[in-house]
């Protein structure tokens, strides 16, 4: 049985729109929508939440891809953890999504402590014939509310992003496997002005280098030699806005073309959210 | 020059046979570093396609390939392998070297790459 600690902290990385829009809470502060949710719902109701919303979470997003196409054969666990939280398998592709169990490492002064404190970390992948695609909720734990800030000296998580996805390239033996180039897709979108950049890493042919826009400006909107420069160049970290108009629930993404990885810093809604940028994207790679 | 020498391989190869506008490849490209976004770009082909014909070539002895370690910092090239050669233990960022960094040897398994084709003997 889960503790109800860590019900609040898995719930705290939700909106509180999304919260309040699903549990149909009236409470005015998240803290005590969150708590109202504990007494009134069962665990499994919010692991069910944590689930269908979980594309709305502030999260990273890392694309590889290969070319397996025996989803069948696929493992049942590719983190092998007791934390498989949801599984499906249809015939186009296999999901799992995990409620991991992250430690932070809390070294604390006056006196000299060292601490671990657990957090919940949901984490999806997906597999398709030609995609994996791995969701990673970006974890911002609040230290302070369990220590005295002025003890804290460093906080430091024991698990990360890059580990479990080599554990789960090394259980699920996909072959041929790659990060997923994005630049086509990426490129597509700009040219058709539904983003524009304020801040972009691109490589040289002797440099990597970057540009950030002062004020407001854009790349493709009032630097156009920059633009056109960069229509051949492999695009690394950048931070696109979303100038496309429509009805988008989130105003920017961060997004590594060459390493195929992208970042949504702020929460979103399912529809029109981060599941709709990378649809985009991917429908014009 | 290079460019004669670039020109002659291109026209010797399926970028040439692909390519009417090639001396605008040929100046927009270093011939010391070709990525493969520069020639799926240039052709507006899907990448999968643009870097199977740099494999091509490769094979066919018109590139040469090296892989670039980015450094995890500035995603520069901190390092860069001839393709097919042991990849060290350990890959130093120079520059973080130059700079005092903490921490400027990195584990290659975790480094994004990037794949960097020339011509032999540009």
């Amino acid at each position: 049985m889960p503790d109800n600690e860590q019900l609040r902290r898995l719930l705290s990385l939700y909106s509180t729109q999304k919260l309040s829009h699903h549990f149909q809470s009236q409470r005015k502060t998240k803290d005590s929508m969150i708590q109202e949710i504990i007494e009134t719902y069962t665990p499994e109701d919010i692991y069910n939440f944590a689930y269908t919303q979980h594309a709305t979470t502030k999260h990273h997003l890392h694309l590889l891809s290969h070319e397996t196409s025996r989803l069948a054969e696929l493992s049942t666990d590719p983190l092998d953890l007791p934390a498989l939280a949801r599984s499906e398998r249809t015939a186009s592709q296999v999901s799992w999504f995990y409620l991991l169990e992250v430690e932070y490492e809390v070294v604390l002064r006056e006196p000299l402590e060292v601490t671990t404190v657990t957090f919940p970390w949901p984490v999806f992948i997906r597999c398709t014939p030609n995609l994996l695609m791995l969701r990673f909720t970006i974890l911002e734990p609040s230290m302070a509310s369990r220590f005295d800030s002025g003890r804290i000296v460093k906080a430091t998580k024991r698990l990360d992003e890059a580990a479990l996805q080599a554990t789960a390239l090394r259980s699920l033996d996909l072959a041929n496997v790659a990060p997923l180039d994005l630049n086509r897709g990426v490129k597509s979108l700009w040219v058709e002005g539904m983003i524009d950049a304020p801040k972009i890493q691109w490589k040289k042919a002797r440099a990597t280098t970057r540009q950030t826009m002062d004020g407001t400006y854009l790349v493709k909107r009032d630097d156009p030699d920059l633009y056109q420069e960069l229509t051949d160049k492999p695009l690394f970290e950048a931070l696109f806005s979303w100038t496309g108009g429509g009805n988008l629930s989130l105003e920017h993404f961060t997004v590594d073309a060459t390493g195929g990885t992208l970042r949504f810093s702020t929460f979103s809604d399912l529809d029109t959210g981060a599941e709709y940028v990378v649809r985009e994207i991917l429908e014009r790679n | 020059m290079w460019y004669e020498k670039f020109l002659n391989v291109i026209d010797a190869s399926w970028i040439g046979k692909a390519a009417e506008l090639r001396m605008e490849l040929i100046e927009k490209t270093d011939p010391e570093n070709i990525y493969v976004e520069n020639i799926r770009s240039f052709f507006n082909m899907p990448y999968r396609v643009a870097r199977f014909f740099c494999e091509l070539a490769v094979r066919e002895g018109v590139f040469s390939k090296r892989i670039g370690y980015l450094c995890p910092k500035d995603k520069n090239i901190a390092q860069y392998i001839e393709a097919g050669e042991a990849v060290p233990e350990a890959i130093v960022c120079h520059t973080c070297e130059a700079e005092g960094e903490e921490v400027c040897e990195f584990d290659p398994v975790k480094l994004q790459t990037i794949e960097v084709y020339s011509l032999p003997s540009a």
